[in-house]
C-alpha cells in the first residue's frame, strides 16, 4: 500500500511491540534517486516493513511520530536501513522542501547523536562515513544493539541492471544478517562473506560482459575495507 | 650560451621506502605489523616497550636516517600502562620530528577520542582493517614528502642552479614509485575513456556522481577523488592476486553466512 511517500503496513500493525524494518530512502538528487530505488521491492523478511521516501526535511523522531512508533510501552524493535548522504555525525536528508531554492544541495540531519538513545535497535547506514561518528556513539552509548556502516566516503557504482541487483542483494542480505546474528564476530564474518559473494559476481574474466566490472570490484573492495560492524 | 639552449636536465633523487615506527606493547600486533608492512616493502621499526621505543628513536636520530613517515603509537603504551600515547608523543617529539602521529586505540570512549582529535591527533581503532588504513596514511605521507622535496628543489635549488650555470633542472623524485603510480594512473584514464557510455554519470563518491570522462579528468589532475580511484585500482590488483589485507577471510567455510 502506498500512502504519502510511504509503503506501509497499517499503523496498528506496526506498533504491536514486534519487529519493524524502516527503509529510509532520501530521494532528491542523482545519487539518492539511484539509492532510493535500491530499497524498492525489498524482499520479504517476514517482518512488517515500511519504505519511507524522503524528499524534504524530516527527522527520525518525526518519522516515529508519523508512524505512531514513538516511545510508548509497545514500542517495537526497529531495524533502520538508511541509503543516502551522510557525514560522520549524522544521516542527512534535504534541508528544504521540494520546489524551494537549495532543495537539491542543502542537507540537514535526519538522524544524529541526539537520537542514539531513542533507537533503533539495529541500524544499517549504507552511506558515507557514518561509522566514524554515529558508529562510535553506538559503540559507547548503547547496549544490546547493532550498527553496520562505513568509516569513510564510499564508492558506489550507480548503474542499473546487474550492478543495481548486486547492491539490492547486499542491502537485503546484510539486513537479514543484522536481524538474525547477535554476536559481533559472526555478524562481521557474515557481512564480509556477503561482500565476497558480490565480488564473485564480477570476475575479471567477465569484464567483456560487465563494462563497469573493474570499477564494481573496486567499489566493493573499498566498502569492505571501510566496513565497521558493531554489536553492543 | 649553448647551455641555455639545452633541454632541461633530469636529476634523480632516490628516496628510501616509506618508513613507519610502531610502538605497542601487544606483541601479536607488532608481529602482524612487521609482516604486513614488510610485505609492502615498507621500512618498519617496532618497539614493544616504552624504553625500547625511546632507544630506537634515539638511534634513528643519531644515525641520521631521517624522520619516519608515520609513527603509530598505542594510546595506552606499556603493560601495565606506562604512558599515554599522546604524552609519549609530547615527550619524544624531538625524536619523532615530522613523522605523522597516529594513535592506536584498543578501546577509547567518545569523549577521550574527541579530546585527542581536538589536540590534532589522528586516532584509529584497532580493527581488522587497521594495518590497511595505516598503509594508506603511510603512502599518503610518503607521497606528500616527495612533493615537498620536489617543491623545494623547484622553488629554491633549481632557480639558483639556473642562475649560476644556465642549466634548467627537471627533478625526478623517487622515479620508481612515481613511474608506477603514473602507469596505474594512465591505465585507469584509458580504461575510463573507453567505457561504452563515458558521459553517463555513474561513479558516485562522497556527495557527487561522476561520468567516466569526468573521473578521467579528476585522475589526470590527481585530485583527492582521482588519487582514491588510482589506489582503488591498486587494491583491485592486490585482490586479483589474493594479496589484500582481508586475505584470511578468503578461506572461511563457503557455506556459512
Amino acid at each position: 500500500m502506498t500512502h504519502n511517500n510511504m509503503t506501509t503496513q497499517t499503523k496498528s500493525n506496526l506498533a504491536d511491540g514486534g519487529r519493524v524494518i524502516l527503509l529510509c530512502a532520501p530521494s532528491h538528487d542523482e545519487l539518492t534517486e539511484y539509492t532510493s530505488k535500491l530499497l524498492e521491492a525489498f524482499p520479504d523478511l517476514s517482518v512488517p516493513t515500511v519504505l519511507r521516501k524522503i524528499d524534504g526535511p524530516l527527522t527520525y523522531g518525526q518519522l516515529l511520530l508519523e508512524l505512531e512508533l514513538s516511545t510508548h510501552q509497545r514500542a517495537p524493535d526497529i531495524t533502520l536501513v538508511f541509503c543516502g548522504h551522510a557525514e560522520p555525525s549524522a544521516l542527512l536528508v534535504p534541508a528544504y522542501p521540494p520546489g524551494t531554492q537549495g532543495h537539491k544541495n542543502s542537507l540537514g540531519p535526519f538522524y544524529d547523536n541526539s537520537y542514539v538513545d531513542l533507537g533503533p535497535t539495529l541500524m544499517l547506514a549504507f552511506c558515507c562515513s557514518a561509522a566514524a561518528g554515529l558508529g562510535v556513539s553506538f559503540e559507547h552509548r548503547t547496549a544490546g544493539r547493532s550498527f553496520i556502516g562505513f568509516k569513510d566516503d564510499i564508492l558506489i557504482l550507480a548503474e542499473e541492471g546487474t550492478y543495481a541487483d548486486c547492491w539490492r542483494s547486499i542491502l537485503h542480505r546484510i539486513t537479514s544478517a543484522l536481524m538474525s546474528i547477535s554476536d559481533q564476530a559472526n555478524l562481521e564474518k557474515s557481512v564480509r562473506k556477503i561482500y565476497r559473494d558480490a565480488l564473485a559476481m564480477f570476475p575479471a574474466d567477465k569484464d567483456d560482459v560487465y563494462d563497469w566490472g573493474l570499477m564494481m570490484r573496486g567499489a566493493l573492495l573499498q566498502q569492505q575495507a571501510d566496513l565497521k560492524v558493531i554489536v553492543t | 650560451m649553448s647551455a641555455l639552449m639545452d633541454p632541461p636536465r633530469e636529476i634523480t633523487i632516490p628516496l628510501a621506502a616509506p618508513r613507519v615506527f610502531v610502538g605497542d606493547d601487544d606483541q601479536d600486533f607488532l608481529d602482524s605489523s612487521e609482516d604486513y608492512f614488510s610485505s609492502k616493502h615498507f621500512d618498519v621499526t617496532a618497539a614493544r616497550t616504552v624504553e625500547q621505543a625511546a632507544g630506537m628513536l634515539e638511534e634513528n636520530k643519531n644515525q641520521e636516517k631521517g624522520d619516519f613517515d608515520v609513527a603509530a603509537i598505542d594510546i595506552n603504551y606499556g603493560d601495565p600502562v606506562e604512558i599515554k600515547g599522546n604524552d609519549f608523543v609530547k615527550k619524544y617529539q624531538h625524536l619523532l620530528g615530522k613523522a605523522k602521529v597516529v594513535l592506536i586505540s584498543g578501546e577509547i570512549n567518545a569523549r577521550e577520542r574527541k579530546k585527542l582529535e581536538g589536540e590534532g591527533f589522528h586516532v584509529l581503532d584497532k580493527s581488522r582493517t587497521l594495518l590497511e588504513e595505516l598503509a594508506v596514511i603511510i603512502h599518503a605521507e610518503n607521497r606528500k614528502r616527495t612533493g615537498d622535496i620536489e617543491k623545494v628543489i623547484m622553488e629554491v635549488a633549481a632557480p639558483r642552479i639556473k642562475e649560476l650555470t644556465g642549466v634548467e633542472l627537471k627533478p625526478q623524485v623517487n622515479p620508481i614509485n612515481k613511474s608506477a603510480f603514473n602507469s596505474l594512473k594512465y591505465t585507469l584514464i584509458k580504461w575510463l575513456q573507453t567505457r561504452k557510455n563515458p558521459d553517463k554519470p555513474v561513479l558516485a563518491y562522497g556527495g557527487h556522481i561522476y561520468s567516466a570522462n569526468e573521473m578521467a579528468k579528476e585522475v589526470e589532475r590527481e585530485t583527492e577523488v582521482g588519487v582514491k580511484h588510482v589506489l582503488m585500482m591498486l587494491r583491485e590488483y592486490e585482490h586479483s592476486l589474493n594479496l589484500d589485507a582481508n586475505d584470511s577471510q578468503q578461506h572461511d567455510d563457503p557455506n556459512e553466512e
